[in-house]
C-alpha cells in the first residue's frame, strides 16, 4: 500500500514529455540517427491555414527531448499524417526526407548540418484542377522506397513515384471516401473507407481489389489501418466511435481473427511493434496505451493487454519506433510523451 | 519446392528484362536479321504486346558526336532504347523543343525500317489474330515470305512492310509469347533457322530451372495439334501450371482428358466455368501467396520484454483495470481529434479551393456533399420564411410552402375584386365577415399569430386573455385598425403544457363569433 | 515600263483551272526528259501557261511515278490513324508510311472523313503549359471493380478443390448467392440515398457544419432572429405605421400579380 504510491510516481517519470504551445496530432519518427539523437517530428493541429512542423531530438541515454527551432517550419493547415523516408530510401545526401499530407503531398528535406528545412515537392494528383484533392493519410513503401501511396476524400488513392514527381497510378479504391492506406509489399497495398470496408489491391491487376472485411454496422466508417509488417498476415483496424481494434487474418477474409475490447472508449490509434510479430499498442479516449500480446488461440473472456499506461488525456495519436523499438511515442492535448516499453 | 521457385522469379524480374533483351540480340545477330520483337502474352487482357525488342538494322548518320569508345554492339543496343523511348515521346504528346534531350531522337532521323521496328510498339494482337497471335494460338512458328508484297489481311502490318521493304517475318512461340524476327531480305521458310533461333532461348532456360520451361514442354507434345478447343485447354492449363505444382498438374491432366472422353458438353462447360472462378479467386490468392512468400516470418523474438519494472513506463494490466469501468462510455465527443483530422481537416482545404475556383473543379463527391449543403440551407431558409410550418421535415416544409403560394394567390384574388366598386354595400359586409384569417404556427415554444376581422372594443384583451388560458405568453403584439378591419400580427412563447395549432385557431374563433353573436 | 504592262498582260493570259490532259503529257514529258527541278523557270522552257508553283504541285501529286491511285482502303485508314497518334498534323512524315500516298492526299482525308469519326478527345489539341505534374503524365485514374473474397485457395487446397467440386450444383448456389448480395448491396444504397434526401436531420447537420455560405448564414439567422422574444421587442422600436404597411403590401402584391 505504501509502496504503490511510489512505483507510480517513478513509472510516470521514466516517460519523456514535451510540451508544446499547440495542440498535437501527427508524428513521426525518424530512422536515422544525427548528431545530436533520433529525430521526431510532430505536427501542430490548429483548424486554420498557418500549422507549423517542429523537429524534435530524443537523447535516450539522457532521456531528453528538445525542440530544434532552426528546424521548425510552416505548413499549410493540419498535416494529416507525417512519415521520415524509409532506411532503405538511398540518397546522395546527407539529409533526411519528410513527406506530410494534407491539401498536398509535401516532401521537405530536413538537414541539420545546415540548418535548413527545403521544400522539395508539392504533388498534386488532380489531373482538372490546379488543386490536389484532400489527402487523410498516405504509408510510404519501405520495400520499394521511391513509391508512396496517398488516400483522399475523393474516394482514390494515388501512388505515386516520388523520384520523378509523378503519379504512377491512381485508382478509385472505394464507394465513399478513403481514410487510411498501408502497404503490404512493393506492389500489394490495403485502405480503409468510410463505406466500412478494408480492400487490397495488388498493383499487377489494377482493375481489380479485394474486400477482406466489412464492418458489421453497414457503413459504419473505418478510421485506421496497420499492416503487420513482422507478419504480412495480420492487419489491425478502428471503427468510428468503437472502442474495439480488429485483428484481420488476410487469409481468412471477412472473419476477424480477434477483436481486442479492453479500452473504456474510443480507440484512435494503433500501430504494431516494429520487432515482433506478436504485439500491437493502441491509444484511446479513455486516456490509456495498452500493449497487447496476440495468443495463438485466444479464450473464452476475451484477450487481455499485457500492460497499460495511463496518460493525463485522450491519446489521440501514437507511433512505435522502428529505429527504437523500446520507445512509444502518443500525442495527447498539446504534449508528445515518449514512453518505454 | 515448387512453391520457392516462385520467389526467384519474382526477385530477378528486372534482371530478367535485360537477359530477355540480350537473347533478341544474340537470335537477330546470329543469322544478320533487321530486328527481333518478343510478343509477351497478357493474361488479363488475353492480348500479346510488345515486351522487348532489339533493332538490328540499318541507321541514319549520326548527328550528335558519341564517345570514341562506344562499340557498335552498344550503339546497337542504345538505338533500340533510343528507338522505344521516341516512341513513349510521341505517344505523350510532349511538344519536340520541350522534352527532347540533346542525344534523343527525332521522328526525322529514322530510316524506313527503324520506323516499321518504332511503329511495332503500337501494336496487340489477341489470339488468334495477326502473325504473333495465330504462332501464339497454334503453338507453331510462322513465316511470311514476301511481306511487302500481301495484303493487310494476311500480314496486319503489311503496309508498313512495303514502305520498310520488309520482306520476311517469322514468329515463333515460345516462353509465354512470341518471338518475331524480320529482315529485308527474301528467305524461304528454313525450319533449321527456327530451331537454331530456339536453340538460343531454350539453352538459355535450362539454366534456370522455371515453371516456363515445363510448360513448354508440354505445349511440344500438343505442337501438332490444331483443335481448336484443345488450345483453349492448353491455355487453361497454363493457367491452371502457375497457381499449381507440376504434380497437380499430372492429376489434371488426367482429369481433363477423361472428363472430355466421358463427360458430357455441358459438364465441360461447367467445368470450365469453375475454372474462372477459381481463376477470380486466384487473383487474391496469389496475391496472398505472393506476400507470404516474398515475406517469411521474421525470426526475430516473440516477444516485447518490458525492460526492469523500474523504468518501464507500462504497468502489468490486471484484471481490476477492466472492472472499475464495465460500461465503455462513447461520448458524442468520442476520436474527437481523429475525427477533426479526417472528416473536418480535408474540407478546410476545400474552403480554400471553393474561394478560388469554380465549383465544378470540386471532385465528385465533395461536390455532391456541397450541393446537399445547399439544399439543407435553403430549406432552413424556407422555413423561416412560411409564416405557418407544421413540421420540420423537407416534405412538409415543401407542402407548406404551396399552401402559403395558394394563400397569397388567394389574397391577389381579393384585392383585385375590391377595385370593382359596383358591389353592393351588404354584400361587402358580407366579404368582411368571410375575410376574416386566422393564422397560427408554433415552432418549439415560438408562436405567431396572424389574424385579420372585424374591430370590436376589447377585442384585442379577449384574444390575449384566450392564449393566456392556453398558456401562451404573449410577448410582442403588432395591430392595425382600418375601416372597421382589425390585423393583428403577435409572437408569443409557450409556456407549461403545449397548445396545438388547431386549438389556437379554434379559440380565437370562439372569440370572433362570440362578439358577432352578441 | 512596257515590259511591266506585257508582264501583266502575260499573267492574265496564264491557265488557272484544271490540267488538260495534254499539259499533263507535255508536263511529264519535259520532266522525264530534263528531271525535276527549276520550277520557276520550266513553264516557259516546256511551254505551258501555268506558274512554277502550279507545275511543281501538280508532278508532285498527280503525276510522278508510283502514286496510288484511288480511294484510301480501310487498312490505310488505320494505320493513319496509328501514325497521327504519334506524330500529330506532320503529314509529310505519314505520308512517308504509306507508299504511293501523298500528304496532301492524307490531310484532306483526315479532315473530311477520319477527325469526325475518332472522339473528340483522340484529336491532338494544342497542349496548354500547365503547373500540375500529373497532366504531363498522361495517367488514368483506374476504377477498381472489388470482389468479396470469402476464401482463399493456398496451392495445397487447389488438388483438394478440384476434387471436391465436380458437381455442377455447389457452382450455381454460389453465383446465385454472389448475384443476390450484389442486388441486395445496390438496392441498400438506393434506399440510404433516398432516406438521406428527405430525412429532418439534414437539417441538424447543417447547423453543425459550421462551413458553407456565410452570407446566407446571416440571412438565415436574421430571418429566424423574429422569432426570438429579444430580436421581437426591437421589432416594436422600428417605425410602425399601418399606412405604409399597407402601403408596402400592395405593391408587393401588385409586383407579385404582373
Amino acid at each position: 500500500m505504501d509502496n504503490s504510491a511510489p512505483d507510480s510516481l517513478s513509472r510516470s517519470e521514466t516517460a519523456v514529455t514535451y510540451d508544446s504551445p499547440y495542440p498535437l496530432y501527427a508524428m513521426a519518427f525518424s530512422s536515422l540517427r544525427s548528431s545530436s539523437g533520433h529525430r521526431i517530428a510532430v505536427g501542430s493541429f490548429l483548424e486554420d491555414y498557418n500549422n507549423r512542423i517542429d523537429i524534435l531530438s530524443f537523447d535516450s541515454d539522457s532521456m531528453t527531448v528538445k525542440p530544434l527551432p532552426n528546424l521548425s517550419f510552416e505548413h499549410p493547415y493540419p498535416p494529416t499524417k507525417l512519415m521520415f523516408s524509409p532506411p532503405s530510401l538511398r540518397r546522395p545526401s546527407s539529409g533526411d526526407l519528410l513527406a506530410s499530407s494534407g491539401d498536398f503531398l509535401r516532401l521537405w528535406e530536413i538537414n541539420e548540418d545546415s540548418s535548413t528545412v527545403e521544400p522539395i515537392s508539392v504533388l498534386n494528383n488532380s489531373k482538372t484542377s490546379e488543386f490536389c484533392a484532400p489527402l487523410t493519410s498516405f504509408d510510404w513503401n519501405d520495400v520499394e522506397p521511391k513509391r508512396l501511396g496517398t488516400c483522399s476524400i475523393d474516394t482514390t488513392c494515388t501512388i505515386w513515384d516520388i523520384e520523378k514527381s509523378v503519379v504512377e497510378t491512381q485508382l478509385i479504391a472505394h464507394d465513399k471516401e478513403v481514410h487510411d492506406i498501408a502497404w503490404g509489399e512493393a506492389r500489394v497495398f490495403a485502405s480503409v473507407s468510410a463505406d466500412g470496408s478494408v480492400r487490397i489491391f495488388d498493383l499487377r491487376d489494377k482493375e481489380h481489389s479485394t474486400i477482406i472485411y466489412e464492418s458489421p454496422q453497414p457503413d459504419t466508417p473505418l478510421l485506421r489501418l496497420a499492416w503487420n509488417k513482422q507478419d504480412l498476415r495480420y492487419m489491425a483496424t478502428i471503427l468510428m466511435d468503437s472502442n474495439k481494434v480488429v485483428i484481420l487474418d488476410i487469409r481468412s477474409p471477412t472473419m476477424p481473427v480477434a477483436e481486442l475490447e479492453r479500452h473504456q472508449a474510443s480507440v484512435n490509434a494503433i500501430a504494431w511493434a516494429p520487432q515482433s510479430c506478436k504485439h500491437i499498442c493502441s491509444g484511446g479516449d479513455d486516456t490509456q496505451a495498452l500493449i497487447w500480446e496476440l495468443p495463438t488461440v485466444a479464450g473464452p473472456n476475451g484477450i487481455d493487454p499485457m500492460s497499460v499506461y495511463s496518460a493525463g488525456s485522450e491519446i489521440n495519436q501514437l507511433q512505435w519506433s522502428s529505429s527504437q523499438p523500446d520507445w512509444i511515442g502518443i500525442a495527447f492535448a498539446n504534449k508528445m510523451q515518449l514512453l518505454r516499453v | 519446392m515448387d512453391e520457392s521457385s516462385i520467389i526467384p522469379a519474382e526477385k530477378v524480374a528486372g534482371a530478367e528484362k535485360k537477359e530477355l533483351q540480350g537473347l533478341l540480340k544474340t537470335a537477330v545477330q546470329s543469322v544478320d536479321w533487321t530486328y527481333s520483337v518478343f510478343w509477351q502474352f497478357c493474361p488479363q487482357q488475353r492480348v500479346l504486346v510488345w515486351g522487348n525488342g532489339y533493332y538490328n538494322g540499318a541507321i541514319k548518320t549520326r548527328k550528335t558526336t558519341q564517345p570514341a569508345e562506344v562499340t557498335a554492339e552498344e550503339a546497337a543496343l542504345e538505338r533500340s532504347q533510343q528507338l522505344r523511348e521516341l516512341y513513349e515521346t510521341l505517344l505523350a504528346g510532349e511538344s519536340t523543343s520541350e522534352a527532347r534531350a540533346c542525344t534523343a531522337l527525332s521522328p526525322e532521323d529514322l530510316t524506313e525500317t527503324e520506323w516499321f521496328y518504332l511503329m511495332c510498339v503500337s501494336f496487340s494482337f489477341p489470339p488468334p489474330s495477326g502473325m504473333p497471335g495465330k504462332a501464339y494460338a497454334r503453338r507453331k512458328h510462322v513465316w511470311l515470305s514476301g511481306a511487302n508484297e500481301v495484303d493487310s489481311k494476311t500480314f496486319s502490318r503489311a503496309i508498313l512492310a512495303k514502305s520498310a521493304k520488309i520482306q520476311t517475318v517469322v514468329c515463333i512461340p515460345m516462353l509465354d509469347g512470341v518471338v518475331e524476327l524480320g529482315t529485308t531480305k527474301k528467305v524461304r521458310e528454313d525450319v533449321e533457322f527456327v530451331e537454331l533461333t530456339k536453340s538460343f532461348f531454350y539453352d538459355h532456360c535450362k539454366t534456370n530451372p522455371k515453371p516456363a520451361l515445363s510448360e513448354h514442354s508440354t505445349y511440344e507434345v500438343h505442337e501438332e495439334a490444331e483443335d481448336e478447343e484443345e488450345v483453349e485447354e492448353e491455355m487453361t492449363m497454363s493457367e491452371e501450371m502457375r497457381l499449381g505444382s507440376p504434380d497437380d498438374e499430372d492429376v489434371s491432366n488426367q482429369n481433363l482428358h477423361s472428363d472430355l472422353h466421358i463427360e458430357s458438353t455441358h459438364t465441360l462447360d461447367t467445368h470450365m466455368d469453375m475454372m474462372n472462378l477459381m481463376e477470380e479467386g486466384g487473383n487474391y490468392s496469389q496475391t496472398v501467396t505472393t506476400l507470404l512468400m516474398s515475406h517469411p516470418t521474421s525470426l526475430l523474438s516473440d516477444s516485447v520484454s518490458t525492460s526492469s519494472y523500474i523504468q518501464s513506463s507500462f504497468a502489468t494490466w490486471r484484471v481490476e483495470n477492466g472492472k472499475e469501468h464495465q460500461q465503455v462510455k462513447t461520448a458524442p465527443s468520442s476520436q474527437w481529434v481523429l475525427k477533426q483530422m479526417i472528416f473536418r481537416v480535408p474540407f478546410l482545404h476545400d474552403n480554400t479551393k471553393d474561394k478560388r475556383l469554380p465549383r465544378e473543379d470540386l471532385s465528385h463527391v465533395v461536390a455532391e456533399r456541397r450541393r446537399r449543403e445547399k439544399l439543407n440551407e435553403k430549406f432552413i431558409t424556407l422555413r423561416s420564411m412560411v409564416p405557418f410550418v407544421t413540421k420540420m421535415d423537407k416534405v412538409s416544409i415543401l407542402g407548406d410552402t404551396i399552401a402559403y403560394v395558394n394563400h397569397l394567390r388567394k389574397r391577389v384574388h381579393e384585392l383585385e375584386n375590391t377595385h370593382h366598386e359596383q358591389q353592393h354595400k351588404r354584400t361587402r359586409t358580407c366579404k368582411r365577415k368571410t375575410s376574416e384569417e386566422v393564422e397560427v404556427s408554433i415552432i418549439e415554444n415560438d408562436v405567431l399569430l396572424e389574424m385579420r376581422c372585424e374591430y370590436r372594443d376589447g377585442l384585442l384583451l379577449d384574444i390575449l386573455q384566450v392564449l393566456h388560458e392556453l398558456g401562451i405568453e404573449t410577448t410582442a403584439v403588432h395591430t392595425s385598425v382600418n375601416d372597421h378591419d382589425f390585423e393583428a400580427e403577435i409572437r408569443a412563447k409557450v409556456r407549461g403544457k403545449k397548445a396545438s395549432i388547431a386549438e389556437v385557431k379554434r379559440a380565437i374563433h370562439q372569440v370572433i363569433i362570440h362578439d358577432t353573436n352578441l | 515600263m512596257g515590259k511591266r504592262a506585257t508582264t501583266s498582260v502575260r499573267r492574265e493570259e496564264l491557265n488557272r483551272g484544271a490540267w488538260t490532259d495534254h499539259e499533263d503529257k507535255i508536263l511529264r514529258d519535259y520532266i522525264t526528259t530534263h528531271g525535276e527541278g527549276k520550277w520557276s523557270t520550266l513553264p516557259n522552257q516546256a511551254g505551258l501557261k501555268r506558274c512554277g508553283k502550279s507545275c511543281r504541285l501538280r508532278w508532285k501529286n498527280y503525276l510522278r511515278p508510283g502514286i496510288k491511285r484511288g480511294n484510301i482502303s480501310s487498312d490505310e485508314e488505320e494505320l493513319i490513324i496509328r501514325l497521327h497518334n504519334l506524330l500529330g498534323n506532320r503529314w509529310s512524315l505519314i505520308a512517308g508510311r504509306l507508299p504511293g500516298r501523298t500528304d496532301n492526299e492524307i490531310k484532306n482525308h483526315w479532315n473530311s472523313n477520319l477527325r469526325k469519326r475518332l472522339p473528340k478527345t483522340q484529336t491532338k489539341q494544342p497542349k496548354r503549359i500547365k503547373h500540375s505534374t500529373n497532366n504531363e503524365n498522361n495517367v488514368c485514374v483506374i476504377r477498381t471493380k472489388a470482389i468479396r473474397c470469402s476464401k482463399t485457395l493456398l496451392f495445397s487446397d487447389l488438388s483438394l478443390q478440384k476434387k471436391s467440386s465436380t458437381s455442377p450444383l455447389p457452382l450455381k448456389e454460389q453465383e446465385m448467392d454472389q448475384g443476390g448480395s450484389s442486388l441486395m448491396g445496390d438496392l441498400e444504397f438506393d434506399f440510404d440515398r433516398i432516406h438521406s434526401e428527405f430525412h429532418f436531420p439534414d437539417l441538424m447537420d447543417f447547423d453543425g457544419l459550421d462551413c458553407g455560405n456565410v452570407t446566407s448564414l446571416v440571412s438565415s439567422n436574421e430571418i429566424l432572429g423574429e422569432l426570438v422574444p429579444a430580436q421581437g421587442n426591437l421589432d416594436l422600436n422600428r417605425p410602425f405605421t399601418s399606412c405604409h404597411h399597407r402601403g408596402d403590401d400592395e405593391d408587393w402584391l401588385r409586383d407579385f400579380t404582373c
